[in-house]
């Protein structure tokens, strides 16, 4: 056994390969149970079709367009993120997590798995959106941007949050309650970032202070996420 | 203190009165809402600052006093928030026709009355008492840092209607810049007074809680 | 054979000065005071109520004291919370182990987060210890409740803890369970501390002295 070293807490490999394991843990469930995976997609494929399908006669702007990719994105993260916490403290796992692993590792490690859930959830709804709404990006690689930084920031959120309502009486009830709020920054620029992908014509100097939003707003969730979620995570002095 | 709160009447209602009895400021309707809207925004944003800081104190010396002034900040500021959503539609109404004209400020606003809300959600959900205190002081901080966020960064994306600085800078007389700042003054006493009551009131009732048990 | 990492030359102790626990106005723990050393395991018993299961959560670490101590010592330094996750080892029956993963997964899971070396060869020793060897690919939620127990107390001893502390240990364990973790403890007696919270008059054999709370 290696002797413990009485240091306080360093970012040696062993941090990582802790990050690592929790996320691949949540994988390896995930994979075995498939139970936010099917019920994330269900949900995102079923909100995408109900809403193409109203529409189909009318045509939708680009603004409306865009919105409502961003309206599905959002519920099915309401819908599935909060569960890697739930789950957990219901079924007594979360302390024997508490016990063992370092509370940053919690975090970037469920929310790394959060994100690639959501991949997962805009790899199915993007091209179906696309395809549905006959889009036309006229800036592919922006668009990827935008999808991949709001993909980010809303994981950050999600991941912070779940933590929280897991904790409580009310758990996945009140995670769209608290979420929904702090996202609507992420949400709007993203809304409008995505417009501007889409729609060339528009202004070019908009850009710039879109991606600036988009960008400070996943630093300060990320970093706030990092520092404050020892707190939410257990007791301590 | 009794003299105190009596300065603080007067004061109000001195800030009401020339509110009413100033003259019109160029290019502003309504103009008696210019003196409360602001400052009561402003005195908002104190409140959750204030709430902030008193989580932090909880999360860093484990002290139940300090969630007490946290909660009770929030919750005074939630008041403050509500009635600055509910003057700037006024406002809105006055200024640009409708009560809600989608300007990015107003939105924001109510926004964060949707966060201070949640946080009052977030703690009636939590029976346990270390853990209602120790996430409550939590959310106090995300809650403070995204009102930060709504108010100030994102509306920069996009265009607003609202006047922004014509009141605070450069632009305006000095008797309205002057009032303007002593509505502010006036109310941060008002929220100061409120927040001290309402602490007082929840140690009472602590205290009688622990008596009777 | 038995694969034993014996440490040479480390003394670790607990002291436990006037712990108090108390939620709103419920008092649960009054002023606790006692000291386990290297070698030593001590029963916590008493009456349902009385906060055995408070007091081990306090010592393990997932719960603060209202006031009062629980200080764990290493060679006369102090460990705090962090390094406690190598340190200690806890079994009680409100935390469990991860249903969808198998024995081995679930070791290898919590050596890993708790930052040590995975040692294919000792997983398979402990696995066979307690008589799981057979079902080690099979996941733990399909396993009976003896067995779940058994893979939590594999799992809080695979790292061998200078403090392992079990709650209820025996509750759901056949005789050949309660002869395994009997073992078990005696091993982590020569190692380091043990304390065991229970009822079960079998159980108060297993240490050396009796804590009891009054509710």
């Amino acid at each position: 056994m290696t002797k413990s070293s009485l240091s306080g807490r360093k970012r040696n490999p062993s941090f990582w390969r802790s990050i690592g394991a929790i996320f691949g843990k949540d994988l390896a469930s995930e994979l075995r149970t498939r139970f936010a995976v099917n019920t994330l997609l269900l949900f995102s494929v079923t909100s995408l079709t109900i809403v193409s399908f109203s529409t189909a006669r009318t045509p939708l702007t680009k603004e409306a367009q865009s919105a409502l990719l961003w309206i599905v994105i959002f519920f099915s993260a309401m819908t599935g993120l909060a569960r890697s916490f739930v789950r957990e403290e219901e079924s007594g796992t979360a302390d024997a997590l508490r016990l063992t692993a370092p509370a940053e590792s919690v975090f970037l490690g469920k929310f790394a798995f959060n994100c690639v859930l959501l991949l997962c959830v805009e790899a199915v709804v993007v091209p179906l959106s696309l395809i549905f709404w006959a889009v036309s990006v006229d800036a592919p690689l922006f668009f990827t941007v935008v999808l991949f930084a709001g993909n980010i920031g809303l994981s950050a959120v999600a991941t912070l949050m779940a933590a929280i309502v897991a904790q409580t009486s009310m758990q996945a009830g009140l995670f769209a309650v608290l979420s929904f709020p702090v996202l609507i920054p992420l949400l709007f620029t993203a809304v409008r970032a995505t417009l501007l992908s889409m729609d060339a014509v528009r202004q070019v100097g908009e850009i710039a202070p879109v991606i600036r939003m988009l960008f400070v707003f996943d630093i300060v969730m990320l970093t706030l996420g990092f520092l404050l979620f020892d707190y939410i995570w257990r007791d301590r002095k | 203190m009794k003299a105190w709160y009596a300065m603080l009447g007067i004061w109000m209602s001195a800030v009401i009165y020339e509110a009413f009895a100033l003259p019109e400021i160029r290019g502003l309707v309504g103009h008696p809402i210019a003196y409360f809207h602001p400052p009561i925004a402003i005195v908002t944003f104190i409140a959750f600052l204030v709430a902030m800081i008193h989580g932090l104190r909880y999360l860093r010396w484990n002290d139940p006093i300090h969630d007490v002034k946290s909660s009770k900040a929030a919750e005074v500021g939630l008041l403050f928030c509500f009635l600055a959503t509910v003057t700037g539609a006024m406002w809105s109404k006055a200024n640009w026709g409708t009560f809600w004209s989608w300007d990015p400020k107003q939105t924001s606003i109510f926004v964060v009355l949707l966060i201070y809300a949640a946080y009052f959600s977030l703690r009636s959900s939590t029976p346990n008492p270390d853990r209602r205190h120790r996430l409550c002081a939590v959310y106090t901080v995300i809650g403070f840092i995204s009102a930060v966020l709504l108010m100030f960064i994102l509306p920069r994306i996009g265009f607003s209607l609202h006047p922004n600085d014509a009141m605070m800078g450069g632009g305006s007389d000095r008797p309205v810049r002057l009032l303007f700042w002593a509505s502010v003054l006036g109310f941060s006493g008002v929220f100061a007074w409120m927040m001290e009551l309402a602490v007082k009131l929840a140690l009472m009732e602590m205290k009688i809680k622990e008596m009777s048990q | 054979m038995l694969l034993c990492h014996v440490i040479k030359g480390m003394s670790t102790s607990l002291t436990v000065t006037n712990l108090c626990k108390q939620f709103e106005h419920r008092v649960v723990l009054r002023n606790v005071s006692f000291s386990v050393a290297n070698g030593h395991a001590l029963v916590v018993t008493g009456p349902n109520g009385s906060g055995k299961t408070t007091l081990m959560r306090i010592l393990s670490g997932l719960m603060l004291p209202t006031s009062g101590a629980a200080s764990l010592e290493i060679d006369g330094t102090v460990v705090d919370f962090d390094e406690r996750r190598r340190e200690v080892g806890f079994v009680t029956p409100e935390v469990h182990v991860y249903p969808e993963l198998t024995p081995v997964e679930n070791l290898k899971f919590f050596h890993t987060v708790r930052g040590l070396e995975w040692d294919e060869a000792e997983a398979a020793h402990w696995l066979r210890r307690v008589g799981l060897d057979a079902r080690r690919d099979d996941p733990v939620g399909n396993f009976s409740s003896g067995m779940k127990q058994r893979v939590k107390l594999i799992c809080a001893l695979a790292h061998h803890p200078s403090l392992l502390l079990l709650d209820e240990p025996g509750a759901n364990l056949d005789e050949r369970g309660r002869e395994s973790l009997s073992g078990m403890v005696e091993i982590q007696r020569k190692r380091g501390m043990t304390i065991i919270a229970t009822n079960d008059p079998k159980e108060l054999t297993l240490g050396d002295e009796i804590v009891a709370l009054r509710a």
